[in-house]
């Protein structure tokens, strides 16, 4: 039986050397590790090799991992990727510092299913829209708390921010989207 | 000021960080600005979904790096990666490759996905077909679904929503039921312990049949449910089609011989079926029958059997009645994060019983 939380996943990597739990593990991380290394890179293909290069290290040193020492598993790809995208900068003598303001989310969408939230697909977009414009730190926060489901904790650790910064940013997220929608709803009385 | 307080807290909330007390702040600052329920709804779902992700040529690049690198040297056959690809899952759903055996010689590769209790599983194909998978279900497809044909095996419940495809019709497979399906958005529930296999339309067409009667097709329209009865008891594994790769190798060699010829003495039979339309309840403001995709539990003038059964899935209890005329009780109304003492402490408010929690027992009793 093969489960598909990341930190089983892991376990199952690292005791038992188990490659489909590995494939597993690709199938629900790659995407998400992709859209981040692109946002700090933002070049197609060097994100490709970043996230190609941490699960191929990954399964490299698999049996040295200390997994019992990797509290999330999420946030501890989401770091390797992270780690990996500044040395590159570094390496093509751009900043290796993570600059928050300069992050591009132009290829992280997220795309709201209008029938799944039942609302209109006008709704949807204006909802998608709010979620396009908001500034890039607050997007970035946004996409890793909501989407890839890391803590406020945890999201602080990734980004170097402080968690209080990170529930501020998810309370900026949360006003515009409501201002977004709130002249689609009929009966609304705001 | 006061007003940021009311985000910070509902961020709280929806990252599960919220205390009992903010949770009581929060609800208290949204009636103070008047923030409507519908609103906070859309919200609250709108974090809870999430974002179909799409394949694309890159997912093919990263893999293939990554199996040059890995892979051991004696190459083995990559896994149907185009379907895996093309799979998003959240949390907690499981993925193992199985077997299917039809007909005794045909061998074919079917990929199974499951999800556990207090799981749901979001699945989207290829063709652009998604799949919600509710909790403790199972679903197979094809291994090349998509390229010459689209069938998946359900055992459980799921959503549907089928990308058109005219010339190649999918074909769900629950229990004893067949479900064609051109292009359409729908729900089937066909849980091992249900008495029949349910599925309610929820837009475009969908063509029912039984494997008993397959020249009786059913033509279901929007916003119409059928159920159709499991024939002759529980569930027939080798009707359904699914194979346990878990089962030795003897149990998948032999053949169904010892079945019995139930299908003989049923052949004067037509097939019988439960046609119903799909109503909107009107508080939660959802279909009963699909509101588990919205972790919600929703009744509709429903009989306390009913509703306890829906109760004992959704809270992992057996449910007990002193007596039969208990169950015939219509209850209407929805939970979400109410705990078990109180829904039933909800419900005494339409009707008036007596209920007893003994661990993962629920006694109902008339009131005396």
């Amino acid at each position: 039986m093969f489960s598909i939380e990341p930190n089983e996943l892991l376990r199952q990597i690292a005791e038992e050397n188990d490659r489909r739990a590995f494939r597993n593990l690709y199938d629900i991380m790659h995407k998400s590790l992709y859209d981040f290394a692109l946002a700090i890179v933002k070049l197609r293909e060097p994100a490709e090799e970043i996230t190609a290069d941490v699960f191929i290290r990954l399964w490299e040193r698999r049996e040295k991992l200390e997994h019992g020492r990797i509290r999330s598993c999420r946030l501890y790809l989401f770091m390797c990727v992270k780690n990996a995208s500044l040395n590159y900068l570094r390496d093509n003598k751009r900043p290796e510092q993570l600059d928050l303001d300069q992050v591009s989310l132009a290829d992280w969408e997220l795309e709201t299913n209008p029938e799944e939230l039942m609302i209109t697909s006008e709704m949807a977009a204006c909802l998608d829209r709010a979620i396009r414009e908001l500034p890039v730190r607050c997007g970035i926060v946004f996409r890793l708390v909501k989407e890839e489901g890391l803590s406020y904790k945890e999201a602080a650790q990734l980004l170097d921010l402080s968690e209080k910064t990170i529930e501020n940013q998810i309370a900026i997220a949360l006003k515009k989207i409501r201002q977004a929608i709130s002249f689609k709803i009929p009966a609304s009385h705001s | 000021m006061e007003q940021e307080r009311l985000w910070i807290l509902l961020g709280r909330k929806l990252a599960g960080l919220a205390t009992e007390e903010e949770l009581q702040e929060l609800e208290l600052l949204l009636l103070a600005y008047g923030e409507d329920a519908a609103t906070m709804e859309i919200i609250e779902r709108m974090w809870a979904s999430r974002a179909g992700k799409t394949t694309t040529d890159r997912d093919d690049n990263i893999l293939d790096r990554i199996e040059a690198a890995t892979r051991p040297v004696q190459r083995t056959r990559r896994l149907s990666t185009w379907v895996f690809s093309g799979v998003a899952m959240c949390a907690a759903a499981v993925v193992c490759w199985g077997v299917l055996w039809k007909g005794g010689e045909k061998k074919e590769t079917m990929n199974v996905l499951f999800t556990h209790r207090k799981s749901h599983s979001n699945l989207l194909f290829p063709d652009g077909t998604s799949v919600v998978l509710n909790e403790n279900s199972r679903i197979s497809y094809n291994a090349d679904f998509g390229k010459v044909k689209r069938e998946i095996v359900l055992e459980g419940e799921a959503y549907f929503d089928v990308a058109k495809n005219p010339g190649m019709p999918l074909i769900i497979h629950a229990k004893n039921v067949d479900i064609k399906v051109l292009g359409t958005s729908f729900n089937v529930k066909a849980y091992p312990s249900d008495k029949g296999v349910e599925t309610s339309l929820i837009k475009g067409a969908v063509e029912v049949s039984s494997k008993q009667w397959p020249e009786q097709k059913i033509l279901l329209r929007p916003n119409e449910k059928i159920n159709i009865p499991v024939s002759g008891g529980g569930p027939d594994k080798n009707t359904a089609g699914v194979q346990d790769e878990v089962d030795s190798p003897a149990a998948v060699a032999a053949p169904v011989k010892n079945q019995p010829l139930e299908d003989k003495n049923n052949l004067t039979d037509t097939l019988s079926y439960n046609l119903h339309s799909l109503n909107i309840e009107r508080t939660s403001k959802l279909i009963p029958e699909i509101a588990w995709m919205y972790r919600k539990l929703v009744f509709n003038q429903e009989s306390f059997e009913s509703v306890a059964e829906k109760m004992e899935r959704w809270y992992g209890v057996s449910f007990y009645f002193e007596d039969d005329d208990l169950k015939k009780e219509v209850f209407t109304g929805s939970f979400s994060k109410e705990s078990l003492e109180e829904a039933l402490k909800a419900l005494q408010f339409s009707y008036s019983f007596n209920f007893i929690i003994k661990k993962s027992e629920v006694f109902i009793q008339r009131k005396k």
